[in-house]
């Protein structure tokens, strides 16, 4: 699904953000980015969204090459969702707009919209200004955005990184049960043409592949069906460690077994040394 | 605005977040009533004193006619026909000049704001052209093109345009790029970014450039009026009451007239932004308290 080979970027001012990252993702699996802040976890998912041309390596999305041009079927949540959202939009326009692209009539776009926020618990808020929403609603909102645009790639820059601990782990929770039905049943969906066409449209979507870029370790093992640890600066691939818990995962049980404790060390001590 | 706000506050199973605290609407209302009633104190306290002075004496009755004669010849004059001509004349010539400055100067901001090489040298031109007082310009406009009403359009033109430039620059600069980045990531390109993100995320700025240019541009009209003549206008109408010993209650009260075009024009855009950016008339709200 998503392949990455040598991949290193140096800025124009010199900073070397990766270095040399080898990554291969299997359509449907949710894969944790951790690492300590500025190993490039941010320039590695930029890179992956086309939104920065690295300066050496390949990504395929699907098979086909990124070359800094923004994959079709691909959606970002970014940290700040102040700044990601839209403040002069409504929550369902904004959750509505990037359907544009798939060509979709008005209608439809609304329909889906709601359908969307209906999924992350937020019916009835369609017509509210996400400044009018807390912070947490406003994360589902952005959200909402990425599921309805039923994306087979899907992107999070430390998508939790902005909520208070309650509303992370609900927020953790509720990404769970939306990423779509079992890994093996139905492929990512959409892969090979635009998501919702023919009959796909009416039944739930395979299961969605995720990136999810997180500096809560506790985090990236809980969500996770494999944890990547990148190195300090300039970031390498130092660890990737395949996380065994059983679904679904639950927020009290799930961090009581020993496997979770075990995991959260090891990626622990992971990110600690350089 | 905040009525849906309150009504559909029931299924976030969130607590709401405090900056709606601000948007009660009872705390507004309440505060907008008070500033209106010290706003009236103002304005009535300033008539009663420019009363006084010219009852009393202190001034010239020639030179400063008292405030009530002067309001009320102003609202004579809502309903003098010659009057409402001259009138009707400048805020024509003002409002048209106007609107060609907006055609012109949002899509040249927005072309320079783009194109970041393009940026620095249009920059460089508009530096030298601003600081050119519009009125200095009066005598070229008269020769190039002679008309009255040609002259003070393409003048208030020519003033209403740096305003609505700098601001539409300023607008676009302070565009959020991670907003910009969220539409790019989903697919769009470039020209929908400008049209979907930078221009409504611009919008408020621009608004308020037409604003300064709306009073920038009411100065040059009237100036211009005053000195190109012609035979309508709210200048050509002062000229009027110069000559014969001059009649100074009326001078005056055309002077009030062009005051209350000025506030109009505000007013209505004041109101337009908050139709059109009720999240920015949320910032200023904000800010106010």
């Amino acid at each position: 699904m998503l392949d990455i080979t040598g991949l290193s970027h140096r800025y124009d001012d010199g900073h070397q953000a990766v270095d040399d990252i080898e990554l291969s993702v299997e359509g449907g699996e949710l894969v944790s980015i951790v690492g300590p802040s500025g190993c490039g976890k941010s320039t590695l998912l930029r890179c992956v969204a086309g939104l920065q041309r690295p300066s050496a390596g390949r990504i395929t999305v699907g098979g086909r090459a990124v070359e800094g041009a923004v994959p079709p079927n691909l959606a970002v949540v970014f940290q700040d969702y102040t700044r990601s959202l839209f403040p002069w939009l409504t929550v369902r326009d904004n959750v509505a707009l990037p359907l544009r692209r798939h060509g979709l009539g008005r209608a439809e776009r609304r329909a889906r919209a709601a359908k969307a926020l209906a999924q992350v618990g937020l019916d009835g808020t369609g017509s509210r200004y996400p400044w009018q929403l807390s912070g947490g609603m406003q994360q589902r909102v952005a959200l909402a955005r990425a599921l309805a645009y039923r994306p087979s790639l899907l992107l999070m820059d430390e998508p939790f990184g902005s909520v208070d601990a309650q509303t992370r782990e609900d927020l953790e929770d509720l990404l769970l049960a939306v990423r779509g039905g079992p890994a093996g049943e139905g492929g990512p969906a959409g892969e090979g043409g635009p998501a919702g066409e023919g009959g796909t449209a009416k039944r739930p979507p395979g299961r969605m592949t995720i990136l999810l870029v997180t500096h809560d370790i506790d985090e990236s093992v809980y969500v996770g069906d494999r944890v990547v640890v990148l190195t300090g600066a300039p970031g390498r691939v130092h660890s990737d460690l395949r996380v065994d818990l059983p679904a679904p995962r639950d927020r009290v049980a799930t961090r009581g077994l020993p496997e979770f404790v075990r995991l959260r060390a090891e990626v622990g001590r992971a990110v600690r040394r350089p | 605005m905040t009525g849906p706000a309150r009504a559909g506050a029931g299924p976030g199973p969130e607590p709401r977040a405090p900056a709606r605290a601000l948007l009660r609407p009872g705390a507004l209302v309440s505060r907008r009533w008070g500033r209106a009633l010290l706003g009236a104190l103002g304005a009535g306290g300033a008539v009663l004193v420019l009363e006084l002075l010219a009852r009393g004496g202190a001034v010239d009755d020639d030179a400063l006619p008292p405030a009530t004669s002067v309001l009320a010849r102003a609202a004579g004059m809502a309903v003098d026909d010659g009057f409402l001509g001259h009138l009707g004349t400048t805020v024509s010539a003002w409002l048209g000049g106007l609107a060609l400055a907006v055609a012109l100067a949002v899509p040249a901001g927005l072309l320079l704001g783009s194109l970041p090489w393009l940026d620095r040298a249009g920059l460089a031109v508009v530096e030298l052209a601003r600081p050119v007082p519009s009125v200095a310009l009066i005598p070229l406009a008269i020769l190039v093109f002679a008309e009255p009403v040609r002259v003070e359009r393409s003048l208030v033109c020519y003033a209403a345009l740096w305003p609505i430039l700098l601001n539409t620059l300023y607008g676009l600069r302070d565009v959020d790029p991670v907003a910009k980045e969220t539409l790019r990531a989903f697919g769009f390109g470039a020209p929908a970014v400008l049209v979907r993100v930078s221009l409504p995320s611009a919008g408020p700025f621009v608004l308020t450039g037409v604003r300064i240019a709306a009073s920038v541009g009411l100065i040059v009209a009237v100036s211009a009026e005053l000195r190109a003549g012609g035979d309508s206008g709210l200048g050509v109408y002062l000229l009027q009451t110069q000559s014969g010993g001059g009649r100074p209650d009326l001078m005056v009260a055309g002077a009030v007239w062009a005051g209350a075009l000025g506030t109009a024009a505000n007013a209505v855009l004041v109101g337009a932004g908050r139709l059109a950016f009720p999240h920015s008339a949320r910032a200023a709200a904000g800010r106010g308290g």
